[in-house]
């Protein structure tokens, strides 16, 4: 599955991917594969305000690339306690 | 009062050791009046008696488990899987464990229905308990057997375009839910941490909302506090019990059984808000009774070629005839504790036998001889001789008595018309013609004296209805539906009949009348050789006779 389109990205600058995650139902998102140089650097969670309790939010992946050109960062929505993703995803970047 | 001198303020704040500075403001420039016109709070007579009542007295033991309080009143750890549902889940295990402290019961609800078919919608979304356990109290929640959880959701299951990271999902209409659904009397919130435990210790457990954070996820074992990792967002789980030793609440989350400990998990007092946001609890649990339902099939054995005929004479008594492969009428009856026979009646008959009952100890058989006419042969203490009634019939009969001393028998003539016979107490007559093209034997039923209602397969497979009311026959109705054989029918009541016959795929079909409207096709399911014979001894019960694909006679019965 592709992500949404190649995004820019200034080499050594962070930069967030923000995608939909249910996390009070043990769901997040999680790296599973990084191209060198890329880091991940933090991640945060955002509830949709007005959700209820068990509404979901939005995960915020933080990054930072160091190596200029094409790169593919994978990641799956998963439970921690589970072996099997939900779902996969990539998000390319274009590191200048 | 003098203005403020805030020098002097100052320095008694210092001397006081006091957590705070003064410093000039507009507000402390005012006049007395001024600043006296800035205020306006009234507490109510009831704030002032809730600020000055007297916390409740500690009454908990030291530590409690509902796991093993009397007995184990926890119902195992479901998982919301990818949807939002946890107060659902947190609501339906409360009522479960009050049900089996209040009543011993063990129910299994159904979350989908608490959060998809509510006031909640359908949808994956957040809620909060109160409102869950309002939903419990004024619209119920079925069994989960009536609507399971994954029933919800697509197969395979699809994110909702509205929420990707959750399920959509869906609500299923329940038929009867009425019937089966669970309430309950009341729900309350409860704030006070000692009326908490109180309440835990010798009420029953609660629901608990708390803060999730990215740490709770890699809880093994132990009392949990948080260390590290964002906010996830709010969560609701079912609090069994808590322990003063450790200074942890016990709680049942719904994240399946590969999370945490088994599924459970300590949290520490005051942890993430568990003690900020108040308990939701459940009183008096609601069950239905049990209903009537249907039972079998059971074979009864014999070799029939035909379709089998029932007649009910009183409460715990059937009998039924079937042609045998000797084409002569055979007879088995149940006697109120075991079925006897089988009897031969004697006999050489085309199609099966019709009987039919005016009273206790009395039966009356019909057949249709190789000769196409009527016979008819009785029991009154022992059994007569048969009796030729004539008449030139194409299918076989089918009889009915709304009174002593009345019989009315229906069968199709050689022009396929429906004809009727009657005995009406001194003497046979007839035979008239009803009319109507019958691609079957007609059945019939009648629920009081001067009232029959015949049915028939018509070619078109369908089933149709004509009736006497006491002064007329009415015109031929059609009821829909596809007959694969012919129909039997029964009336255990005024304004009641109740249909049966072999479908499209040779299923029992049940179709009834309840006063007001026609219901059905019901599928019974089995695999039927044959029509169907029925028979009633009481209101809400019926018995059905049909051929197998084994040639032997099957019961199925509602009660």
């Amino acid at each position: 599955m592709t992500g949404p389109g190649v995004r820019s990205v200034d080499r050594g600058q962070p930069f967030t991917v923000e995608l939909p995650a249910a996390g009070t139902a043990g769901y997040t998102w999680q790296v599973a594969s990084l191209p060198a140089g890329v880091q991940l650097v933090g991640t945060d969670y955002r509830v949709k305000p007005g959700s209820g309790v068990g509404g979901s939010g939005t995960q915020v992946l933080r990054f930072t690339a160091a190596e200029p050109g094409l790169h593919r960062i994978g990641l799956v929505y998963k439970r921690p306690w589970e072996s099997e993703p939900a779902e996969h995803r990539s998000v390319d970047i274009q590191v200048r | 009062m003098p203005r403020t001198d805030i020098p002097t303020l100052n320095a008694e704040l210092q001397g006081g050791h006091a957590r705070w500075v003064a410093r000039q403001t507009p507000q402390s420039q005012l006049s007395d009046d001024a600043k006296r016109a800035l205020l306006g709070a009234e507490p109510s007579d009831a704030e002032v008696n809730f600020a000055a009542a007297a916390p409740p007295a500690a009454a908990f033991a030291p530590a409690v488990d509902w796991r093993n309080h009397n007995g184990n009143h926890v119902t195992s750890v479901k998982d919301q899987m990818r949807c939002g549902s946890c107060v659902s889940f947190c609501c339906t295990a409360l009522v479960e464990s009050m049900a089996s402290i209040e009543s011993g019961q063990l129910l299994d609800l159904s979350e989908a229905d608490s959060h998809f078919c509510s006031s909640h919608g359908a949808s994956c979304g957040g809620w909060n308990a109160d409102a869950c356990l309002e939903q419990i109290k004024v619209r119920g929640v079925v069994p989960d057997n009536a609507f399971p959880y994954l029933a919800a959701f697509d197969s395979p299951p699809k994110p909702d375009p509205g929420d990707p990271s959750v399920w959509l999902a869906h609500c299923q209409a329940v038929p009867g839910r009425d019937a089966i659904k669970v309430t309950i009397a009341s729900h309350g919130l409860i704030g006070d941490i000692t009326a908490r435990k109180n309440y835990l210790s010798s009420v029953g457990p609660c629901s608990a909302s708390f803060d999730v954070y990215d740490d709770f996820f890699a809880y093994s074992s132990g009392v949990y506090h948080h260390v590290s990792g964002p906010y996830q967002g709010g969560h609701c789980v079912e609090v069994i019990g808590y322990s003063e030793a450790d200074q942890a609440w016990i709680c049942k989350n719904s994240w399946g059984t590969n999370w945490g400990d088994g599924g459970y998990f300590k949290i520490g007092y005051g942890e993430c808000k568990f003690d900020t946001y108040a308990f939701a609890t459940a009183q008096g649990v609601q069950i239905p009774a049990a209903g009537p339902s249907w039972h079998g099939y059971e074979s009864l054995g014999g070799i029939l070629t035909s379709k089998p005929s029932a007649t009910s004479w009183a409460a715990n008594r059937i009998d039924v005839v079937v042609r045998g492969t000797d084409s002569a009428v055979w007879h088995r009856w149940w006697d109120g504790a075991n079925w006897q026979g089988w009897e031969s009646l004697g006999g050489v008959i085309q199609g099966a036998p019709a009987i039919c009952s005016w009273a206790p100890g009395r039966l009356d058989l019909f057949g249709v001889g190789t000769d196409h006419h009527l016979y008819h042969k009785w029991y009154q203490g022992s059994w007569s001789g048969w009796e030729n009634l004539g008449g030139t019939l194409s299918s076989e009969p089918c009889a009915v008595s709304w009174g002593p001393n009345r019989i009315d028998v229906f069968a199709r003539g050689m022009d396929s018309a429906m004809w009727h016979l009657w005995w009406d107490g001194t003497h046979w007559a007839g035979w008239e013609s009803l009319g109507g093209i019958l691609d079957s034997a007609p059945a019939v039923s009648s629920w009081a004296a001067n009232r029959l209602d015949c049915f028939v397969k018509g070619t078109d497979s369908q089933l149709w209805h004509r009736w006497w009311d006491g002064n007329q026959w009415s015109g031929w109705e059609a009821l829909g539906g596809y007959l694969a054989d012919n129909p039997g029918a029964e009336s255990w009541g005024p304004n009641r009949i109740d249909v049966f016959y072999p479908g499209r795929t040779f299923h029992l079909m049940h179709k009834w009348w309840d006063g007001n409207q026609w219901s059905g096709e019901e599928d019974l399911g089995g695999l039927l050789s044959s029509g169907v014979g029925v028979s009633s001894w009481a209101a809400g019960r019926l018995d059905c006779f049909v051929e197998g694909t084994d040639s032997a006679m099957y019961h199925k019965w509602y009660a």
